[in-house]
């Protein structure tokens, strides 16, 4: 961890808001990503992150470990989600509007359209799987760092990651299949 | 041929993530030279990796992010304050409401030892002034003050030159 990161949560943990605001600018991108990668929806993810960000503003002062950070970050943001999810009657399928969908089949870049038929996928996990292929391949944690944002054993992330991939995989297949 | 047994589907996820340990890792690669099936479905699970990490790793993050949850957390910050700032006023006037009533309560009880002290001042009062009528009721009593003051000035002076000279110590003990 560098010094100037570590200057700055020591600043946001005495209450120094400029100092928070800076690590907000720093770790939006990657709150942003894991939430919109679970629910899937821009202005629910935007809710989302903007709620997790408060929360570790107040939470921060019980932050012990500063080389924690990112971990203890994204552990709110999990947690931020599952309320969210908690709360919203949630659609049973995929989230995308329909405007983003047509929009990736008009795109003239094949890429495109295999991003939404991910993301489609992706949304059709159930929240525990969804969760943690988004911790590993999204946000890049190891397998014990996953363990403990989690707070689950390493053998249960390990199965967790294994079946998320796999279901992931049948569902692009049966996409492909279905077209 | 190999046994469905032997296949290493299970491990697949683990070893594209470096995540086995070395036996189990030479376990798979010895394993995928020969197995067709595993090998396809190593590429694959790669492959869903690959796409889900390009899915959101360009992912635009809202302009006004930083600027709603700064807004947000003033927000709550003026509401904590204002909370605060009546709370003081409210712990300000429950103590005062508090301190009356007990004031009240305890008016007799007070009254009572105010009364008590009050009596006792005027006995201590009384009996300072008595001490001159008793002096002056004894005959030569200043004679005999004075007499007795000089009798204890000599005695003590006597006292003092006899320890000056005699001397009641050994100075060696004290080294």
């Amino acid at each position: 961890m560098d010094q100037e990161l570590n200057q700055l949560i020591y600043k946001a943990k005495r209450g120094d808001q400029q100092a928070f605001a800076a690590l907000v600018r720093k770790y939006q991108g990657s709150v942003f990503r894991q939430a919109y990668a679970m629910v899937g929806d821009r202005m629910e993810a935007e809710d989302i992150a903007q709620d997790a960000f408060v929360k570790a503003f107040y939470a921060i002062k019980k932050l012990d470990n500063e080389y924690a950070f990112t971990s203890w970050l994204s552990r709110i943001v999990s947690n931020a989600c599952y309320d969210h999810l908690k709360k919203a009657s949630r659609r049973k399928n995929v989230p995308l509007l329909d405007h983003e969908r047509k929009a990736s089949r008009e795109s003239p870049i094949e890429r495109s359209q295999t991003r939404m038929t991910i993301r489609q996928a992706l949304q059709k996990l159930s929240p525990d799987h969804r969760e943690i292929i988004i911790l590993r391949d999204v946000q890049g944690y190891t397998y014990n760092e996953i363990a403990d944002i989690l707070n689950i054993p390493v053998g249960t992330v390990k199965s967790r990651i294994s079946i998320a991939r796999r279901t992931l995989k049948e569902e692009l297949t049966r996409g492909e299949e279905s077209d | 041929m190999k046994k469905v047994t032997d296949h290493v589907e299970e491990l697949l996820s683990a070893y594209i993530d470096h995540e086995l340990t070395e036996e189990e890792a030479h376990r798979v690669r010895d394993h995928i030279k020969t197995c067709e099936s595993c090998r396809e479905t190593l590429y694959s699970l790669q492959h869903v990796r690959d796409q889900l990490h390009d899915a959101y790793e360009k992912v635009e993050v809202p302009a006004s992010l930083e600027q709603a949850v700064m807004a947000s957390i003033a927000v709550l910050e003026r509401k904590t304050g204002v909370a605060n700032g009546f709370g003081i006023w409210l712990a300000g006037v429950i103590s005062l409401i508090v301190m009356g009533a007990t004031a009240a309560l305890m008016a007799p009880i007070l009254i009572a030892i105010a009364k008590f002290l009050y009596k006792l001042a005027g006995i201590g009062i009384k009996i300072w002034q008595t001490v001159p009528i008793v002096v002056g009721a004894i005959p030569y009593f200043t004679v005999i003050l004075y007499g007795a003051t000089i009798i204890l000035i000599i005695v003590s002076v006597g006292l003092l030159l006899r320890l000056r000279f005699t001397g009641s110590y050994d100075r060696r003990e004290l080294l």
